[in-house]
């Protein structure tokens, strides 16, 4: 019996000195960004775009060994935070169907690349974009995350001043109301090419069905004050969006919104 | 006419015999006397054999043997086993036990000897081969009894649970999970998506009479998906009296809100007997001690410390009979029903919204996402008891998965128009045929297996798997050798989906599965083997070298799994691995009634080498689809796994200490690095004092060492330390338990759990009442109340 423990010991030894070790270093974003002038990084705070222009984003990236992949991931930010205690503005999102992935495989121990993408002339708001990086073993790196600010000139711009008594910048999260209630909605339309028309609406997320609508005369005005009341259906109950819409007199046509719950 | 010895097996009859032929006799005689090679002369100082009951074939375990001329005296073991020594010889036997005819048997130099006893009154209890029987594992290990699996896996030392909610449990056995265990009923293998982590199985061990669980792979009867072991579900047992017998148990846990009932009613008459039995649970969000958590660098607030759209129900039931025609002869038949539907935490079909975790104060609520199964059985086995036991098993199973969603779209094209994000349909069936004698047992096990996909989350495709085993086991004396050999045939279709360009018209066409079959071998050998430790230790020994093919989710697996939060990729040209697993298990000695204080401790160990172990290993790829991260594809590299369940326990009085450690290693030896989901050691320990004439006190403590065995982006995960308590009243038929866990309210991370990677913590504090009930309606029966 101690023979069979000497051996059996001496077996397991074996196998784990003839183990293989392998690459477990995952690689990095190692782009310089104090050097870094008139050129867009991953690593920057924020990164500002102009809805219909080109951004470019340069990074290098590095391993220790042999890169494998990257992957640029451009989508809407609307419903989270970034960092503990960050305060976020509310933000009315425009054009939020938009997003951008590309991946590209890398090659060598480090590599410059280049992350180009075009911002529609509809989009408005704040855009996460998602680097991840992985190398040649399949070791990933922790995804680097940049919000990319889209400012927008080309579409009529809606900004709210209280919703239900509150400023939405005062939100804790979505606002809910309550059905049969009356819920007051004030606010600014804008556009420097004056404004066709704009509506109010809100709509039941399960099937589309809009519940509620409010068209607002425009008259060409390049800014139009509302106040409105939204009359909650007393049988209304689950996910809602309050949609906003606008569309100027050269045709740009936009819509945002935000989610309500209903209960 | 010369007349033999009892040492000589020469017989001369007839006729007038010359001399020179009776000198030709007697020096053949001689000669056989004389020679060292011819057991025939030689009187044997050893004679084992067995003792069964001529009418039935049932072993007689209650037999004495007698050896002559020494005159002593044997007791058969409860296979009717016996070992006879004389010092001088044994030349014959007599056999006796009450009721039966006394029978004398000649040796003749035989060294093993059977003998079959003649009833003075027919009348067999029952007609089933007892102990040593290939029904029995004699490596089975009791699952620690609870109110529920998960609590069940988690206390019992080499199991774990690995859950999505109160609803969807995975036992894990030895760190292996999913495919790679077993769960019987009956000897029935349990389908439903059992390739998926987060497919829970559909079962109530509140609706069987017992759980064991068995360690390992090669076990012949359990079928080659047992590689980690099986976790078996007793068959609800018939009664031996007639009458009529009803266990309930009502219990509340806060924490989740969670209320459960159950009920298991028999009736037994003259030969029949009929049962009935229900669960019902609903449970609410998981309660976590956490406010909020991180997942890819971006911070989510949990308001309610809750995990939302955690709640569900469950509905187990089972309705069956069984049957003795014949004192030879049993027959059974049970229908199974499960349904348990339960939420998942949004953050399960990517990055989840703030809004979606927002709690609405409506725990039970089950929203999107959510997963529902079903599963409908019918079962039916019959045995006769003969020369060779014979048992037959036919089942039939269908089961249905449902995995709803926000209906979205991963990259361009259009959005879905419904919630259905993956069906899994399956139907399944089953058939054993078995023959079992004294000295072993053969039979064959047929299954297939059909499988449906929908939904617009394209995860494999439809497949079919189809197995045929032959099995054969010989026992002799306590040992065993088990043989088993399939025929595995893997199919799949092919599926295509439509490519989308940016402005959402197809581009091409994206080829997700290609059309496979094969046929792949299968095999177990294995070696069980007790060793002679002593009177105050038993222990066995087994080397087990077995097969196992790659499942259908190994081959077929193309997309996104949203119970593992990433992309999963099969390859259908896997091969199936081959293992080498040695096992060695020490107890100390049952004590007597009277003699139950002291020490009692209890060891399994073992240590397998796996060449080409399937696993998913991330690669050097990002999916081709939005949302969907790094792929993780199934590889076979070979493993070495290696681990031990320790237990010892101390009594004096009324007080009892018990304690348990399960240790487990698990490495890809290319790498050096940790197999997926390897769990830590865990030290559980527990104080129990008896109170009073009914009453029991129990403090609970269980430690977690640091998960720091880890694969390849895997996190490590910190350990933990859990208190519990138990305070219990028992009477003769009721019993009324006050059960806490987790009494600190500590937040920990589950190195096992499925929702691990989002960093969520595993269940904060929470405590129950539960009320059980054994009530007997007219005779007594020979079970033993709760």
């Amino acid at each position: 019996m101690k023979f069979n423990s000497i051996y059996a010991a001496g077996f397991a030894a074996t196998l784990f000195v003839s183990c293989g070790t392998t690459d477990t270093e995952p690689p990095s974003v190692c782009s310089d960004v104090a050097n870094l002038s008139g050129v867009s990084s991953v690593l920057m705070d924020e990164i500002d775009a102009d809805a219909g222009s080109t951004v470019t984003v340069t990074d290098s990236f590095c391993d220790d060994s042999a890169l494998g992949e990257v992957r640029w991931d451009l989508h809407s930010a609307e419903g989270h935070a970034h960092e503990e205690g960050e305060e976020e503005e509310f933000t009315l999102n425009s054009g939020t169907d938009w997003s951008e992935l590309e991946v590209r495989a890398l090659e060598g121990s480090a590599a410059e690349e280049t992350f180009t993408f075009d911002v529609p002339v509809t989009a408005r708001g704040v855009w996460d974009l998602v680097v991840s990086v992985v190398d040649a073993e399949g070791n990933a790196a922790p995804d680097v995350i940049v919000q990319v600010h889209v400012e927008n000139d080309h579409i009529p711009a809606f900004h709210l001043g209280e919703v239900g008594g509150m400023n939405p910048a005062e939100w804790e999260g979505e606002p809910v109301w309550s059905p049969g209630s009356l819920v007051g909605v004030s606010g600014l339309v804008t556009d420097s090419d004056g404004l066709a028309e704009a509506a109010l609406s809100l709509i039941r997320e399960s099937d589309e069905t809009v519940v509620w609508a409010a068209d607002l005369s425009a008259n060409g005005d390049t800014a139009l004050v509302f106040a409105v009341d939204v009359e909650v259906p007393a049988d209304a109950e689950g996910e809602y969006h309050f949609e906003m819409e606008a569309a100027d007199l050269s045709g740009v046509e936009m819509h945002t919104g935000f989610h309500v719950e209903i209960e | 006419m010369i007349y033999p010895s009892a040492a000589e097996s020469v017989v001369v009859q007839g006729g007038v015999v010359g001399a020179r032929m009776r000198f030709r006799v007697g020096v053949l005689g001689i000669f056989l006397m004389l020679s060292p090679f011819s057991t025939l002369c030689q009187s044997l100082t050893s004679v084992h054999g067995h003792v069964f009951h001529a009418d039935g074939f049932a072993p007689c375990n209650d037999a004495l043997v007698q050896a002559w001329p020494c005159g002593a005296f044997f007791a058969v073991d409860d296979a009717g086993r016996f070992d006879a020594t004389c010092p001088t010889g044994i030349d014959s036997l007599t056999v006796l036990a009450h009721g039966h005819r006394m029978a004398t048997v000649v040796v003749d130099g035989k060294a093993h000897i059977d003998v079959a006893l003649n009833s003075l009154a027919v009348d067999l209890s029952h007609a089933v081969v007892q102990g040593g029987s290939s029904e029995d594992a004699p490596e089975g290990v009791e699952v620690t009894a609870a109110a529920d699996l998960m609590t069940a896996l988690d206390r019992t030392a080499g199991l774990r649970s690995l859950d999505l909610g109160a609803g969807l449990i995975q036992p894990v056995v030895r760190g292996l999970v999913g495919a790679r265990v077993a769960v019987l009923e009956d000897g029935v293998p349990q389908a439903g998506g059992r390739w998926g982590t987060d497919h829970g199985i559909l079962l109530d061990p509140a609706l069987s009479d017992g759980v064991e669980w068995v360690p390992g792979g090669g076990h012949i009867w359990s079928g080659p998906a047992a590689m980690g072991g099986a976790l078996k579900l007793s068959p609800i047992r018939m009664m031996a009296e007639s009458g009529n017998r009803t266990q309930a148990a009502m219990d509340f846990r806060w924490g989740d809100g969670r209320a459960k009932v159950h009920a298991l009613h028999r009736v037994k008459n003259d030969k029949g007997q009929w049962h009935l039995g229900l669960s019902v649970a609903r449970f609410g969000d998981r309660n976590v001690p956490q406010a909020s958590f991180e997942y890819i660098g971006r911070q989510f607030v949990l308001t309610e410390s809750r995990l939302p759209n955690t709640g569900g129900q469950s509905l187990h039931g089972v309705a069956g009979w069984r049957w003795t025609p014949s004192q030879q002869d049993v027959a059974s038949f049970d229908v199974r029903w499960s349904s348990v539907r339960q939420g998942l935490f949004p953050g399960i079909i990517g990055i989840p919204d703030q809004g979606d975790l927002m709690g609405d104060g409506r725990p039970y609520t089950v929203a999107l996402p959510n997963q529902h199964a079903r599963r409908l059985q019918m079962a039916g086995k019959w045995g006769h008891s003969g020369r060779l036991d014979r048992t037959i098993r036919m089942s039939f199973s269908v089961n249905e998965r449902l995995e709803s969603a926000p209906p979205h779209a991963h990259g361009f094209g259009p959005a879905p128009d419904s919630d259905l994000s993956l069906r899994l349909g399956e139907v399944q069936g089953f058939f054993e045929g078995r023959w079992e004698g004294i000295h072993g047992a053969f039979g064959v096990q047929a299954e297939w297996l059909e499988a449906h996909t929908q939904g617009w989350e394209f995860l494999l495709p439809d497949h079919r798997r189809n197995r045929i085993s032959a099995m054969a086991e010989l026992k002799w004396s306590d040992r065993r050798l088990g043989l088993r050999l399939d025929g595995i045939h893997v199919a799949q279709t092919g599926h295509v989906e439509p490519l989308y360009a940016a402005d959402g018209s197809v581009a091409g066409e994206d080829l997700r599965a290609a059309a496979m079959e094969r046929v792949m071998p299968g095999w177990a050998l294995t070696w069980y083997q007790p060793l002679p430790l002593g009177e105050e230790v038993e222990g066995s020994w087994t080397l087990a070298a077995y097969s196992r093919a790659p499942s259908s989710y190994a081959l077929g697996a193309n997309g996104i799994h949203h119970g593992t939060f990433r992309f999963e990729q099969g390859n259908a040209a896997l091969n199936p691995e081959h293992t080498l697993e040695f096992r060695v298990s020490g107890r100390s000695a049952p004590k007597p009634p009277e003699a139950t204080e002291g020490f009692d401790w209890n060891a399994q160990a073992f240590a397998a080498v796996h060449k080409g172990f399937i696993h998913l290993t991330p690669t050097a790829q990002f999916a081709p689809i939005a949302h969907a991260g790094q792929i993780y594809a199934f590889e076979a590299r070979d493993a070495f796994r290696t681990g031990a369940e320790l237990g010892l326990s101390w009594t004096k009085g009324r007080v009892r200490w018990s304690n348990s450690a399960t240790l487990l290693g698990q490495w890809a030896l290319e790498t050096g690095l940790g197999l997926p989901f390897t769990p830590p050691m865990d030290f559980q320990s527990e104080f129990r004092w008896a109170w009073g004439k009914s009453g029991t006190l129990a403090l609970r403590h269980r430690a977690i060492a640091p998960a720091t065995l880890t694969a390849r982006n895997e996190m490590t995960t910190p350990g933990a330390s859990l208190w519990g308590m138990e305070l219990g009243v028992r009477g003769q038929r009721m019993a009324l338990t006050l059960e806490a866990d987790n009494l600190l309210n500590q937040a920990w991370l589950d190195h096992a759990s499925a929702y691990r990677v989002l960093g969520l913590v595993a269940q904060g504090r929470w405590a129950s009442l539960r009320f059980t009930l054994d009530v007997f309606r007219a005779d007594a029966t020979e079970y033993q109340t709760q």
